[in-house]
């Protein structure tokens, strides 16, 4: 499919490119679905890793490499890739300051990315900026990482050609024998060449390169003297760098490689999806609020992990068959699935009277908002584990709880026990906890009303808690005999009066009808 | 996901002026208040920066000039924004500016001016009530 954002980007326009590049940066879902429309147009250009420690010339190589490109009349994207601070999550994205000349060179898009808590040395978007670029129709992208020491080899799963930048004077023969980027590395430039040692470290190099064993390798890394900002060296590099993309293709190494880089895709959608779903199904907070059981060894990380999974698993499944059946609507709000839009603002509903329909009013606001992605808590109060239809089919919807208080019985009023005033407490606690918590959009206490009139609450408390209640959160109270209180501080109240009942003629409470 | 987008900012020094001390305090503070800042350098041409920003996918561009040029150079950046179909990324500019051009730089466009002095504080808090990122998709 080829949406009108899709039909820009494959013409090049830089805009729509460097937009649709930031909402993939943020992870929204539309800019994913954009992304599976590129796809099929990618897989062209010739990725350039760059990689090496802070300060030995990265940018200023890549910025020479350009202009050498540029002569060549290739179309190039460059992705400078910088860390964000762990303390703010600020970045200062300085590498394209070596390469402003390119600036006003239309075939030359230079975009800045900063880690946002990746390690390996590339930031989590990488990827998909590659694509993006790919599909603009760049024949070059080259991808500079953050100054990086010795295991940050991301850029070898992302790059086809891998280039480690050295300079003279940091380090001696050891370095050059420890594992990781080294043995990684397909060109080497030892840039800063007019600096002393920058001979004895191209024989080090060599010796060691000369040592190494890769196995199904016919390639031989070289290591190229450059000096970047005189621009000597840099012709020999690029022409290097176009060795070896000849070599990719006739050995059918290229292949290897993007196959690799296919698997790792992947497997990274794939987490990615899995982890928003469980976000979805289980609310953003489930870390902390899983993180006490888990210190006061009343679970295991293990048998946890293993339920959370089924359980995403099992509701992915689900609106996934809801999307295949369903109509063009079904469609559309599987596409936001992951969006949630809260009210606004929250009101405070009653359903009260002593004619039915109270529960099933409330059941159906809950049903409308699930259906708008909001999250719904629902807590009955008095109602046990009695077979009450609705639970059967919430307990496998997205985005709703229930909690249930209360015996497996009628309460009494009468004859209130010390149990039932325990177990509505209880209720009360963990609805205090809930509407609190940020999780839900809409909460609804069902027959507190009643259990606040058989005193088994204080409607003091249940006052209160509307006041505190966070300004978004949608409280519904259900039963008959509301307080006065809540009936003056809510901001709707409906009454249901017995016109009739079936009861009077002695029809029974009927399964799938009144329960 | 984060719901909350991260503000995206370019600071820049137009023109030949090469005093650019005000220009990295203030991208390092907007770095500390949690912006990602991609910082150009000097000696930018409007065009320069225009297409850096748009490149970049920047949120806020923050100019600084101290030679006396900013007339120019600011509201050729802002005329180069709105060219390139970039006019809704906000331009706010700092320097030495005389009280007379403040007013003719909004008028073309610029929206804040700030002036030597001026607390960290106050520009990041403007920058957070006044800019916005907008989503494509």
């Amino acid at each position: 499919m080829k949406t009108k954002l899709t039909n820009k980007i494959l013409r090049g326009n830089i805009r729509a490119a460097a937009k649709l590049m930031s909402d993939l940066e943020d992870g929204i879902p539309e800019a994913i679905k954009e992304l599976e429309n590129l796809y099929p147009y990618t897989g062209k250009a010739h990725v350039i890793g760059v990689t090496g420690s802070p300060g030995v010339g990265k940018s200023t190589l890549i910025d020479a490499l350009i202009s050498s490109f540029r002569k060549r009349k290739m179309k190039i994207g460059v992705i400078a890739v910088d860390p964000s601070s762990p303390f703010t999550g600020g970045a200062l994205l300085g590498d394209r300051i070596r390469m402003e000349r390119h600036n006003t060179d239309q075939e030359v898009f230079i975009r800045s990315l900063a880690t946002r808590g990746w390690s390996g040395g590339l930031a989590k978007a990488t990827i998909s900026m590659i694509h993006v670029m790919d599909a603009m129709g760049k024949d070059v992208i080259i991808v500079e990482t953050v100054g990086s020491g010795q295991s940050e080899i991301d850029v070898v799963k992302v790059a086809d050609t891998a280039i480690l930048v050295l300079a003279p004077g940091m380090g001696d023969e050891i370095q050059m024998m420890k594992a990781g980027i080294m043995e990684a590395a397909d060109i080497f430039a030892i840039n800063k060449a007019d600096r002393d040692g920058a001979d004895a470290l191209k024989i080090e190099l060599e010796s060691m390169l000369g040592l190494k064993n890769r196995p199904n390798s016919a390639w031989k890394p070289n290591a190229i003297l450059t000096q970047a900002i005189y621009n000597k060296g840099i012709e020999e590099l690029a022409a290097e760098i176009i060795r070896h993309k000849e070599f990719l293709i006739s050995s059918g190494e290229l292949e290897r490689r993007r196959k690799e880089r296919a698997k790792l895709e992947l497997t990274e959608a794939i987490e990615d999806l899995l982890k928003s779903c469980v976000d979805s199904v289980l609310g953003k907070n489930y870390l902390d609020k899983l993180a006490d059981e888990l210190v006061n060894r009343k679970t295991n990380p293990y048998s946890v992990a293993c339920e959370i999974v089924s359980q995403s698993i099992s509701k992915l499944n689900k609106s996934s068959k809801l999307n295949k059946s369903g109509s063009r609507l079904m469609k559309k709000e599987k596409q936001s699935h992951f969006v949630t839009e809260p009210c606004e603002k929250g009101l405070v509903e009653i359903f009260t009277g002593d004619g039915k329909g109270k529960t099933s009013a409330a059941l159906g606001i809950a049903l409308r908002a699930i259906g708008h992605n909001l999250r719904v808590h629902i807590i009955y109060f008095m109602k046990g584990d009695y077979p009450y239809g609705e639970r059967e089919v919430l307990c496998r919807l997205p985005n709703v709880d229930i909690s249930i208080f209360g015996r497996d019985c009628f309460v009494d009023p009468a004859d209130v026990k010390a149990e039932d005033k325990e177990e509505a407490e209880k209720g009360l606690r963990k609805a205090r906890e809930v509407i609190q918590s940020g999780d839900y959009d809409v909460v609804i206490l069902d027959e507190i009303n009643v259990a606040t009139a058989w005193k088994l609450l204080d409607a003091n408390e249940v006052l209160e808690l509307i006041r505190n209640k966070p300004e978004k959160v949608e409280l519904i109270l259900t039963g008959r005999y509301a307080d006065p209180r809540l009936v003056e501080v809510a901001d709707l109240v409906t009454e249901a009066v017995k016109i009739k009942h079936p009861y009077d003629k002695g029809i029974l409470s009927r399964k799938g009808v009144d329960y | 996901m984060d719901s909350e987008r991260k503000i995206r900012v370019l600071v820049a020094k137009p023109g030949l002026d090469g005093h650019d001390r005000g220009a990295k305090v203030v991208a390092r503070g907007f770095r500390d208040a949690g912006f990602e800042v991609v910082y150009t350098g000097l000696h930018q041409t409007p065009e320069q920066i225009a297409n850096a920003a748009i490149q970049e996918d920047v949120d806020l561009v923050g100019l600084s000039c101290l030679s006396g040029a900013h007339l120019y150079l600011f509201l050729e950046v802002v005329r180069l924004l709105k060219e390139k179909g970039a006019g809704d990324i906000t331009v706010i500019g700092g320097g030495i500016i005389p009280a007379d051009d403040i007013a003719k730089l909004k008028e073309g466009g610029i929206k804040e001016v700030f002036l030597p002095g001026v607390p960290l504080n106050k520009i990041i808090k403007w920058v957070k009530e006044n800019v916005k990122p907008l989503r494509v998709v």
